[in-house]
């Protein structure tokens, strides 16, 4: 069960690799959504939802999900998995509804969480959120990525939603000092649905400030592959992150990764990133130069990267998944 | 370098760098503590029309029949946006002056 099904949001992603987990054990059973974007496939309504008695639910939580409240009342053992809900305090100045949406899902996930079996996190900082030490990672099929290599110019990259709390604003600001200090050719690709027009208006005049951002949203595959490819670096100066898959993809690609230490993000990086604690442009502008540039620097942290992707590979996190699931047994 | 040794060496780079400014515009501040101020911008209600849109393939048709139902109902939304930001702006009036009160008995104590 999910609160809302959309085409390319990491949850109905991770519902529907579930699902084809499902199918390989041979279990049977159905996904449905309070919410489907028209444009998302695979999901039923809720009100498809018909549970035998010994049918186990799996909820997957990442929003306020007032039409899911009648799901705990059901009989059924039931598994909560927390993505995480942004918190608010980002949202109240560029997007009041959506603020107030993560604001009621924050407030109402402990209540959730205390009428579930059992509870999970897609990583142990969801978890632990909840009380849980729990954890389902995600199921995340990197076979799209290409590895890229060295790219013949510096191109700096961000995969994630155009929000406030990503903070694709500072990243701006410390390209535009690398620009102008390192490499004037350099290119900044922001990938990611905006939050709306208006907050996509403001990122585009401060791109156009910076000079050389490019803002892209609904790639495909192919072309998300062939962003990552041509990376030098990526750069994730998110404030709140549940797991944050584009670090797994960036690792994937080969490409040094520069991330702030927020949320889940230590956690999914490991040793394997640049942790940019520092809340200084001037030190990211730097440590980008150093990604882009330092070989032996490159190198390492590729291999460490590969490392991290055998921590995350699919087998092992559908492992956890049935672990979680057989508890309710 | 060593991924552990190039979180020094980018602050003992950036030491050196002088005169950089930054560039202006979109500034974030998460909001914690709102004030009155912020308060009393927001009691008042201003939707976006431009948010009033469809996300189905070939939805400018679906957008454009939204935009008139709203633009149609405008007298009613008006006036039920007029009535909510009467409550609201009171209601702040009457939290400002228990505030201004609670002031004045905290500083007389």
């Amino acid at each position: 069960m999910l609160s809302g099904a959309g085409p390319v949001d990491a949850v109905s992603r991770q519902a529907l690799a579930f699902r084809e987990r499902f199918r390989g054990w041979g279990w049977g059973g159905r996904d449905v959504a309070a919410f489907i974007d028209p444009r998302a496939k695979g999901f039923e309504p809720l009100r498809a939802l018909d549970p035998a008695p010994g049918d186990r639910l799996l909820i997957h939580y990442s929003a306020y999900a007032p039409r899911l409240r009648g799901v705990l009342d059901l009989p059924n053992r039931k598994l909560l998995l927390s993505h995480n809900v942004t918190p608010a305090r980002w949202l109240w100045d560029h997007d009041p509804p959506i603020a107030l949406q993560c604001e009621l899902g924050r407030r109402q996930l402990p209540e959730y969480a205390a009428r579930c079996d059992v509870v999970a996190g897609v990583s142990l900082f969801n978890g632990s959120e909840l009380g849980s030490d729990i954890v389902i990672p995600p199921i995340v099929d990197l076979a799209w990525v290409r590895h890229g290599g060295q790219p013949p110019q510096s191109h700096v990259l961000f995969v994630g939603r155009l929000a406030p709390h990503k903070r694709q604003d500072e990243l701006i600001r410390a390209f535009a000092l690398y620009r102008r200090r390192h490499a004037p050719d350099a290119r900044l690709v922001l990938v990611g649905e905006p939050l709306n027009d208006g907050y996509l208006r403001a990122l585009q005049e401060l791109g156009d400030r910076a000079g050389n951002v490019v803002f892209e949203h609904t790639l495909n595959e192919s072309e998300l592959a062939e962003r990552y490819a041509r990376a030098s670096a990526f750069v994730c100066l998110s404030e709140h992150e549940g797991f944050c898959i584009p670090l797994l993809e960036a690792f994937a690609a080969g490409v040094p990764v520069i991330a702030r230490p927020a949320g889940g993000v230590p956690e999914t990086a490991g040793d394997a990133a640049l942790l940019d604690e520092d809340r200084d442009p001037s030190v990211t502008a730097e440590l980008i130069h150093l990604a882009a540039g330092d070989r032996e620097l490159r190198d390492e942290l590729a291999r460490r990267g590969r490392e991290r992707l055998e921590v995350y590979r699919p087998e092992r996190a559908a492992v956890a998944l049935r672990a979680a699931l057989e508890r309710l047994s | 370098m060593k991924p552990e040794q190039a979180l020094e060496e980018a602050r003992r780079r950036a030491a050196m760098q002088s005169g950089d400014e930054q560039i202006e515009g979109l500034t974030i501040e998460p909001t914690d503590r709102v004030g009155l101020e912020q308060l009393i911008e927001w009691a008042v209600a201003e939707p976006d029309p431009d948010k009033v849109r469809s996300t189905r393939a070939l939805g400018a048709p679906i957008t454009a029949i939204k935009r008139g139902m709203v633009h149609l109902t405008r007298q009613q939304t008006g006036d039920l946006i007029a009535q909510q930001a009467r409550f609201n702006l009171h209601l702040l009036t009457r939290v400002a002056e228990l505030e201004e009160r609670i002031k004045r008995l905290e500083d007389t104590r």
